[in-house]
This record gives C-alpha cells, structure tokens and sequence, in this order.
C-alpha cells in the first residue's frame, strides 16, 4: 500500500433510523480495478456516490491523491466537478439534445482547451471505443450498446485521475453485455486506468477485478482478489454471493494435525478435509456445516471406493448444451452437481462422487 | 494531465455560482410567497374587517354575520354547486362516450374529431357564449326566430338567460371538450385484450363498455370529474354574462359585484370569497390522493390498438360526434362572425341588413386598439414570466433538497384552488393597502402577474413531471464531467426542457390573452385587455360591437395555439 490514489475511511451515512452505510474503509492504488459487490441496497452504490461527490455521508472521510475531498468531521466536501474523475451511469445519461461529439466535448469544453485539441480528442476517445463513424448522429438515435459506449468516451476524454463506473452493463442485454465486459477490460489495461466498479452480478466481478469487496447491509464483509473471496470465503453472505454451494451437516470426527474429518449426519460416510492454517481449534464431536462448490464435485459412474468418495444416486438431471446440472440423493440429503453432457441418460442410475478434500471448508452449524 | 486539470478561474467560478443555487432559492420562495400565498391571507384576515373604508382596519365579525345570515350572500354558493352538479351530469356521459368513440372504435376522421374537441378547448368561452346568446336570446336569438316562424308559435321555446341556458353555456363553452380532451387518451391506453376478453366470455359491444371498460377507468374518471368541478367552481364570465339579467348570482360574481359597487365591500366580498374557498378545499384533497395513485391504475406497458368495429353504427356514431363538435366550435363562431357585419343582430328583414360599420369603428378606436397592444404586452409578458419563474420552481421542488421546498411546492398548488377572481381581490389588497406598491397599481406588471400565477399549478406541474422524466443522471454526469451547478442547469437542464418549457410559454399566453377572472378587478380603464372590452360590450348588450373583438382574442389565442402545433408542438393531446 505504497500511495493509494483513493482512501476510504470509515465511511457511515444515516437516513434517520436507517443506516446505509456503516464503516466502509478502503483504498485502491494506480491502475487497479476495484469492484463492490453486493446485493441491491447494500450500500455499494452510495459509497460509489460520495467517493464521486453526489452525495455526502454522516461520518468518514475520503481522500483522492492523499487529499482530502471530503470529510464529515472536517465539513470538507469538493463538489463534483472538482474532483476530476469520471463516472459512466447505469442510464448512460447522456445528453439527449447533443450531438455523439458533442457529448464527448462538453467536459474539454469546461476545461477550456484549444478547439483543435477537442477535435482531436474527442475523435480519438471515439475511435477507442470504436464510434468514429458516430460522430454527428443525434445521441439519442444510438442503440444501448453504443450509448454505452459515448458515456465511456465521454468519461475517459479528459483522462480523469479515476474512472467510476455504476452498473454500467446492467442496461444490456445478455451478449452484449459479455462484449462490453471483454472491452472495458481490454481499453483498462491499454490505457492504465484506475477504476471502481460497482455491480451485483458476481460473474462481472470476478471476470472484471484485481480486487472486490463483497458489501451487505452498509458494511464491507470482505476484501481481497476474486480467486481469495471464491475459494476463501470468510462469511456464509460471501460465499454464496459469489456462486453456487453445496452444504452437508455434519459432526467433526478425528481431528490430526492438518488433516481432519467430518462425519455425515445423513449417514453416507465421512470427508476428509484440510483445516484453514490460523482458524479456531476444531473440537471433535462438535455440529457443524461442511461446504463446497459443486464443480469441484466429481461424478463416476464406476464404485470405486476410497476416501471423500459417497455414493448416490441421480434422480434430475437438467441438460444445459456444455454440462448438465444434476440433483444427486446422498443418504437424506439432495446435492445439486454439474455432470458432463453424457450425463443426461444416468437419470436414476447409481453413482459415486468425489468431494476433494482440499476444496472442502468447515462452517459453523 | 496538467493542461487538463481544472483552471483555478473556473474553480472559484464554479463555487461562486454553487452559492447562487441557494440565492435564487431564497428569491423564487419569497417572490411566490408574496405574490401567492400573501394575497389569499389578505382575502381571508379582510372578511374580519368591520371597518367600512380601506385602509382601515377593525376587527369584527360583521362581515361574516352579513355572509352567514343574508341568503343573497351564501346562497350563491349553493348555486354554484347546484351548476356544478347538474353540468357535469350532463357532460361527463356525453364525454365518456365521445372519447370512447375516438379513443376505441374505427369511426372515420377520428383524429380530425379529436383535433376540433382541442380547438373548442381553446376558444375564449366568453366568445363561444356570444355565439349562442346570438342563437338562444329569447327575442332576437336565431334559432328561437326560426321557431316563431312556424304556425301557432307565438314565443321562442329558449332563453339563454336562465338556469339552463347557463349550464348550456358552460357545456357549450369547455366543459365537454376538456373531459374529452383527458378522456380521450386514457381510454387510448387500457388493453384492449380487456375488452377483448369480455367480448370473448360473451358481452356484447354495450355490455363491455358499461361492465368492462369505465369500470376499469373508474380512478381516472373520478379524478377528471374532480378537476372539472375544481374548474368550475372557479368559472365567472359565463355567469356574469348570464346570470344578471335574471337576478342570478354564484359565488365568484356575487364577491366580483360587491367589490364593483360603490361604496366597496371589501369585508363582505373577503368573508364569501372564504367561505367559498372553504368548499372547494375538499375538493382538492381528494383530487390530489386521486391524482397520486391514478398512474397505477390504466397504463399497461404493453397496448393493443386494435380498434372496435362498429359495423353499420359507424357512420351514425360519426355524425353524432360530428353534429356535437360542430355545436361546439363552428356553429357559435360562424354566429359571432355573422353578427359582426350585422347592423343589428337578427334584424334580417330590415332594409340592408349587413355593414362592415362595426369593424371599421371598432378598428379606428383608440380604446380597443390600446387593448390590443395591452393584451400582447400582458400575454407575452406573461409568457416569457412564467417559464422562468415555473421552471425555477419545479426545478427547486423535483431537484433539490432544500426544506422549504414543501412550501414552495404547497404554494405552487394554491392557485389551482383559489379562483382567478378571488386571487384579483387578494392582489387588490396586496397593491392598494401597501403604500410602497400602490404606484404598480393600475400597471401592465400587476396583470402580468395576475395571470401568471393563475396558471402557475398546471404550468409548474407539466414541467415537473417533464423534469421528473429526464432523470437525475444527466444533470450528475455533467457536474462530474467539471461544470457547476449554473453551467449545468444552462447547458443541460434547460436545451433538455426546451420544447416543455415552449409548451408551458405558449399556454400561459393563450389563457392569460384571454383571461378574465384573474384581471377584472385589478385592470385599469388604460390597461384594458380586449377580454375585457368585450365583456364590457357585452354587459351593455352592444353584442355586434362585442363579436368584433371576440373575433380578434379568437384569433389571437387560438392562432397562436395552431401555429405552434404547426411548429410541432404538442400543445394538450399527447399520443
């Protein structure tokens, strides 16, 4: 953490009896992407918000370049058209009684450059995002990719310190979506841009970010790089935020350094697992939950016994082109599992899986 | 990066005007406090004068006992209700079928019909009133000549000067047309599918409209009948015309003949203008919890259009329509324009009936052509201030977060409860009693004002929900983008309300052009509107000399409405 170029700290926001946001501190350094993930109302695109200067906060500070831009304490608050950042909204919001240029140019225009440079900017903000035939047409005419596209250029133009982006995708239909999330990662890594990025789809998250920060109810639950938060949750919300589960109740059997076991409430066998290096002392006999992601759960249709292997059997199986989804009965217990295509004709049969023990984590009951 | 980071200069530019949002703030509160809020106090603390001059204040209850206890007082109020109820009974059926017929069915010339309900809507009903005095005065009215002609009818059957002619009037004038108007689009919008489904199930063509489809627009219905009654309580001119002649008085023109006799009763006028505040005040509070949860009710997203076919009716339903629009519009400006080269209005069989005599005098005098300018100075000055001060107001309500701002917001209503008359009295006491503004009266700017704040509430409504629309994106885009808040709310906000805030200047200066309410108290004889000089012909029944000038605010009020459609503005239908 050599010189962040944002620092959050312990922002808080109070309407009334609500709090919206409860001690949300972080920082981001040059060139990051950095994403807050969350569920709707969850306070991610608050934060997103008076980091931009939209709104203010009841307590906290923020600080751009180790200035302060806004603080509760010390009533500092730089307006928006200050801070010199750039911001794409979930709308696009673009100016619907200006050209695609003129979109572009309006914030050279308040910085007062020379008329040549604008020209020459604006038509290379376009021709980054691809929109230099676009140039004169009426910004409304635009489809919602290519709007999209404007508040992008519009955003980069005057190479703000960082660029904040508000669910920016969320408009877009299913392809184009994927497409636009290939490009701003694409145009980030060309240009070196710093970023904050708010959304609540996990897939953009992950596929998007050097670093996210799951948020629930006005806090941070947790920080860290996208493979640190999928395969190391450190609460229940991040875990299953971030993708499917598979849970099996269970007591804590043998426990052996560092290996340890649980054994099955619904009777099929026990798992072996890895304990996590620093966790709290695991006692044997106690309840708890054993977890894992159902890709790391793998399906045999031959009995070969062993250890972390239960046997079952299939009794749904949902076919879905590149993989099926298959519900698989456990003893009492129904597991959801993704099954290769051929899996599609082993409805009712009996098979094994095999839960590594590696990927297999410990929850409280 | 250095030559792109923001100029000091505009840096303090920038703060200096974020301080000017809160100035202007506190102006735009305070000018509308006083020119709206302040005259409606005045009315109600002046029906506690008891003393007898102006300028002169003794608390007293005299006023309200005169009110309370004398039936010529309060029973004018009863006659405004009674009005009210009997001309919106006779209406709204009317209306509810006229704009299915427009809205729902296959009909020829459906848009041509709606297109003349507007243009009813838009002609000054003091004019559309002459034309049927013209048609329906006992003794020289035409159509009551044309039944004397028959054998055995001694008497015409009509008298446009009496209870029913007056409800005639109003019906005639706007009372069908603006439910049309409201009506039209929101049968437009119900799925047709339920229609579609009661037809299916077995419901004939009748059956569905009556169990189906008002049913369905039943929230929307009661809301437009409350802003018609709200509408009506406010109506003057019809009556003043009319009412007189027979000793017949509602409220608005009981208050506008206290004020107008000598000496003045102020106390009085102030204690029956209360009272009839204090009825329409309900009104409005339903209207309003009405008017909030209306939008769930009858827009779908997804609309059929396929149109009812009404096989051999088609073309009887059109001519029904037809003959009402064309009594509505045609048949009394074709009256007033035939009476204006009369010599004397249904003298037919004297010797040379016709002269151009009346425009030739009316056009040489010194009195109405000051009336002409006077009304284009009022109507434009009224227009350009009006879209600024609405523009400010509903931008301060949707867009800030001010405190007061509820208060601007209540008092942005006032004007839709209080009638244009009572807010002349209010302004009247505002202008005379304060010696500092006393030289304002008797001048253009008290008109101006006059009639912008009586068109304040729907004006400031249709650029609110207009603001509403544009979403708070644009405006944040733009400040992040390094423009403060003046440079946004010039460069963004505004070009984006443009053809609104166009919309909004060319209403205000159709009905301020024709106005009569609001100035009949406070206009001088040197700021005389032509409205205003055509009531004054005809109160003295010179109604030839009348039909000129109505003639001149048609054309003028309406002709500035078709020219701005025909620069594509949507002035009142909305597809």
């Amino acid at each position: 953490m050599s010189n962040p170029i944002i620092q959050v700290s312990a922002l808080t926001k109070r309407f009334g009896a609500v709090t919206a946001l409860d001690g949300v501190s972080f920082s981001i350094e040059k060139g990051e992407v950095f994403t807050l993930l969350g569920p709707s109302g969850c306070g991610k695109s608050t934060t997103l918000r008076i980091i931009a200067g939209l709104e203010d906060a009841s307590g906290g500070e923020v600080k751009l370049n180790s200035r302060v831009i806004f603080s509760a304490e010390k009533r500092v608050n730089l307006p928006p058209e200050k801070r010199n950042m750039g911001m794409v909204f979930q709308s696009y919001a673009i100016w619907p009684h200006m050209t695609v240029a003129e979109n572009v140019a309006y914030p050279l225009k308040l910085r007062r450059l020379p008329r040549a440079e604008i020209r020459a900017r604006v038509a290379e903000a376009l021709r980054q995002v691809g929109l230099e035939a676009q140039a004169d047409r009426d910004a409304p005419k635009l489809s919602g990719g290519q709007q999209q596209r404007v508040a992008l250029a519009r955003a980069l133009v005057y190479e703000p310190d960082i660029l904040l982006l508000d669910e920016p995708l969320s408009n877009l239909d299913v392809k184009l979506r994927e497409q636009m999330r290939l490009e701003i990662k694409m145009l980030q890594e060309r240009l070196g841009l710093t970023i904050i990025y708010v959304t609540h789809d996990q897939a953009e998250a992950l596929s998007l970010s050097d670093r996210i920060a799951v948020m629930s109810q006005g806090r941070i639950e947790q920080d860290g790089s996208p493979d640190e938060l999928y395969n190391q949750p450190r609460t229940e919300f991040v875990r299953d935020f971030l993708g499917k589960t598979v849970t099996l109740p269970g007591r804590i059997g043998a426990v052996n350094g560092s290996r340890a076991s649980v054994v099955l409430d619904n009777g099929a066998g026990q798992l072996a697992f890895t304990p996590v290096a620093g966790a709290p002392p695991l006692s044997s006999g106690s309840e708890v939950k054993i977890a894992i992601r159902p890709e790391r759960i793998t399906l045999s249709q031959v009995a070969e016994g062993g250890e972390n292997r239960l046997s079952g059997r299939i009794e749904t199986v949902l076919y879905q082109g590149d993989r099926t989804e298959c519900t698989v009965r456990v003893g009492d217990d129904i597991i959801t599992i993704y099954g290769p295509p051929e899996a599609r004709a082993m409805k009712n049969q009996d098979v094994e899986l095999f839960l590594a023990p590696e990927a297999l984590t410990i929850w409280p009951s | 990066m250095a030559e792109l980071a923001l100029t000091p200069q505009a840096g303090s530019r920038i703060s200096r005007l974020f301080e000017v949002r809160t100035i202007l703030f506190t102006i735009v509160l305070l000018v509308t406090v006083f020119l709206v809020l302040y005259p409606v106090l005045l009315v109600a603390l002046y029906s506690f004068n008891a003393g007898e001059m102006r300028g002169t204040f003794e608390f007293g209850l005299e006023p309200w006992r005169y009110a309370l206890s004398d039936p010529s007082m309060f029973g004018t109020i009863l006659n405004s209700l009674k009005l009210l109820v009997v001309i919106h009974g006779i209406a709204l059926p009317i209306a509810v079928l006229i704009s299915w017929a427009l809205a729902r069915t296959d009909i020829p010339c459906r848009h041509g019909l709606e297109f003349m309900f507007w243009i009813s809507f838009f002609l000054p009903s003091l004019s559309v009133t002459l034309g049927w005095i013209m048609c329906l005065d006992p003794e020289h009215g035409l159509i009551n000549r044309l039944i004397t002609l028959l054998p055995f009818v001694e008497d015409g059957p009509f008298n446009i000067y009496s209870f029913w002619g007056i409800v005639w009037a109003h019906i005639a004038a706007n009372s069908l047309a603006i439910k049309v108007m409201l009506l039209t689009p929101t049968f437009r919008n119900i799925d047709s599918s339920l229609e579609e489904a009661s037809r299916v199930a077995g419901a004939g063509r009748t059956m569905t409209l009556v169990r189906i489809v008002v049913p369905a627009m039943m929230p929307a219905l009661i809301a437009i009948v409350l802003m018609a009654m709200i509408r009506a309580m406010q109506s003057f001119e019809i009556e003043l015309v009319l009412g007189p002649p027979f000793g017949f008085y509602i409220y608005s023109t009981k208050v506008y003949s206290l004020i107008s006799q000598e000496p003045p009763q102020f106390g009085a006028a102030s204690a029956l203008a209360t009272l009839g505040l204090a009825v329409i005040l309900p009104l409005i509070f339903f209207q309003r919890r009405l008017g909030l949860r209306r939008q769930y009710t009858t827009l779908t997203g997804k609309l059929q259009t396929q149109p009812v076919r009404l096989g051999i009716w088609r073309i009887p339903v059109f001519l029904c329509v037809l003959f009402v629009v064309l009594l509505l519009t045609i048949v009394p400006l074709a009256l007033v324009a035939l009476a204006s080269f009369m010599k004397l209005f249904g003298f037919f069989n004297i010797p040379d009936p016709y002269t151009v005599n009346h425009w030739l005098l009316v056009l040489k005098d010194s009195v109405f052509l000051n009336a002409v300018w006077n009304t284009l100075m009022m109507a434009g000055g009224a227009g350009v201030f009006s879209v600024v001060l609405f523009s400010l107001v509903a931008y301060f309500t949707v867009r800030t977060t001010f405190k007061a701002r509820a208060l601007l917001d209540f008092i942005s209503w006032l004007p839709f409860a209080v009638p244009g008359l009572l807010f002349g009295v209010g302004l009247l006491y505002v202008f005379l009693e304060s010696p500092l503004l006393r030289p304002l009266y008797g001048s253009m700017a008290l008109l101006i004002v006059a009639t912008v704040v009586s068109s304040m509430t729907l004006g400031t409504q249709i650029i609110k929900s207009n603001m509403m629309q544009i979403g708070h994106e644009l405006e944040e885009a733009s400040r992040i983008s390094g423009a403060g808040w003046g440079h946004t709310f010039l460069h963004v906000v505004l070009p984006i309300m443009v053809p609104v805030l166009l919309l909004v200047g060319v209403m205000n200066f159709i009905s301020a052009a024709r106005d009569i309410a609001s100035v009949a108290l406070i206009a001088t004889a040197e700021t005389k509107t032509l409205a205003l000089v055509q009531l004054d012909f005809m109160v003295e029944g010179r109604y030839e000399t009348a039909a000129v000038v109505s003639l001149v605010v048609v054309l003028m009020s309406t002709g500035v409405a078709l020219l701005a459609r025909a620069f594509g503005l949507r002035v009142g239908i909305r597809n």
